[in-house]
């Protein structure tokens, strides 16, 4: 299935994950797309390096929630490095459609028909968007200490 | 108004086939054509609806508010995601009663009241199918064409409203199913959510369904945010004495209609999640006190 809005992708809309918002989070991150307005709040918790609680408020369009929906399945123990690596991937994807993912991300595959829709390129990547804020905030934060 | 031509209402009814039969690409594909080809404002509305589905509703109230003044016969939810003071009502002009009727706060009741003093008989639940009879109505227009009118509207807190749909309308009626031709899910939304996945996913539901948003819409889209402006309003306990106004005001004698009321719900009203307590902050500002 090539569809846009095939129903794997509608279907995890319904599903995502760590939806709760952390009251004791290490660090918070607001992404918002300037496209289409689409918003994601995050907090997490994060110990050697990796992330170990996590919980999101997800206000995006239905490709947002369902891009938010795969990486909060992977998020827990997530570290930079990796995140780096699959954001990477994920935004070659996003681009000119060519998918390469170690298995536990395949299901980011689903949202490679947003290719040919540039106008939704900015909602599917924001849930990179917000975890690459919060690395970022924590690295400036441990090297002003 | 603009009248569609054959062409485009088969086109519009094109779309719709291919959207009900989860088609959702070719739809928007033979909108986009529509859009290109056709200026009638109902492939506007249709994208509007889509836009909604899609889960951009700040794009699809841009095209409602464009629109909705000169739209034929505006829904309830397109009337709230426009954000225009107007509700829809139920008008007797023979009587001058005038009913806004809130889905979840004894509608279909009322309703089926006001069909005994038309005269008419009373029609169940299948009184939802005569929707249409019901009208725009500006707001500000209860203060002058509708001043002598009684005008009158149920409401109830929000959380009640939520769980009589879930438990009537979803569970005991099975309408998110029997509306999409029995199929337990809906693009992947499933029409047989428990409550807890209702509840934690309500904002996709309120985009996949309209029948879900028209369900749960604040009390505020439905009827504005000054009740000044009727005659009555009050909560559910309320119920009776609505009936003996509505019987004086008509002079018609009315029976007790508790058997219309839907299945209720067996669980103690939950605890308002953050975002929900958002929804309808306003209606616990506006109309708490009758809640």
């Amino acid at each position: 299935m090539s569809e846009l809005y095939n129903t794997e992708i509608l279907r995890l809309t319904t599903q995502i994950p760590h939806t709760k918002r952390l009251e004791n989070a290490d660090v918070s991150a607001v992404k918002t797309s300037r496209i289409c307005g689409s918003r994601i709040t995050a907090d997490a918790c994060v110990r050697d390096g990796a992330i170990t609680g996590f919980g999101q408020e997800v206000k995006a369009c239905a490709l947002g929630q369902a891009s938010a929906a795969i990486v909060g399945e992977q998020v827990i123990g997530l570290t930079e490095a990796e995140l780096t690596d699959i954001a990477a991937r994920f935004r070659q994807m996003v681009k000119t459609g060519e998918t390469d993912f170690p298995e536990k991300w395949q299901k980011l595959v689903l949202l490679a028909p947003v290719k040919d829709h540039p106008g939704r390129h900015g909602s599917v990547v924001l849930p990179f968007e917000v975890l690459e804020q919060m690395f970022a905030d924590l690295k400036a934060d441990s090297s002003a200490a | 108004m603009m009248r569609a031509t054959d062409a485009e209402k088969a086109l519009a009814a094109d779309i719709w086939g291919h959207f009900l039969g989860e088609r959702y690409d070719a739809a928007r594909t033979l909108l986009d054509s529509a859009l290109r080809e056709s200026k009638h404002p109902r492939f506007k509305r249709i994208e509007a609806r889509f836009l909604l589905f899609e889960g951009r509703e700040a794009q699809s109230a841009a095209i409602l508010s464009d629109i909705i003044e000169t739209a034929w016969n505006p829904g309830a939810w397109e009337l709230a995601l426009a954000g225009v003071p107007v509700g829809r009502a139920k008008v007797l002009d023979a009587h001058k009663i005038l009913f806004f009727p809130v889905r979840k706060c004894g509608c279909t009741s009322v309703l089926n009241l006001l069909k005994l003093i038309e005269g008419k008989s009373m029609r169940g639940e299948h009184i939802h199918q005569e929707d249409t009879n019901n009208q725009p109505v500006r707001f500000d227009a209860l203060k002058n064409t509708y001043s002598e009118y009684f005008s009158c509207a149920l409401v109830r807190e929000p959380a009640a409203r939520l769980m009589s749909y879930h438990h009537g309308n979803i569970v005991a009626r099975d309408q998110l199913a029997v509306h999409h031709d029995g199929r337990g899910e809906f693009y992947g939304v499933s029409t047989r959510p428990t409550w807890g996945e209702f509840l934690e996913n309500l904002a996709r539901y309120r985009q996949v369904f309209v029948t879900a948003r028209n369900h749960t819409d604040p009390v505020t889209s439905f009827l504005g945010n000054d009740p000044s402006i009727y005659s009555w309003v009050g909560g559910m306990n309320e119920f009776p004495s609505l009936v003996a106004r509505l019987s004086a005001t008509s002079g018609t004698e009315l029976p007790e209609v508790s058997e219309m009321r839907s299945p209720s719900p067996t669980k103690d009203l939950p605890d308002m999640p953050a975002e929900l307590e958002q929804l309808y902050k306003d209606d616990f500002t506006v109309y708490g006190r009758y809640f």
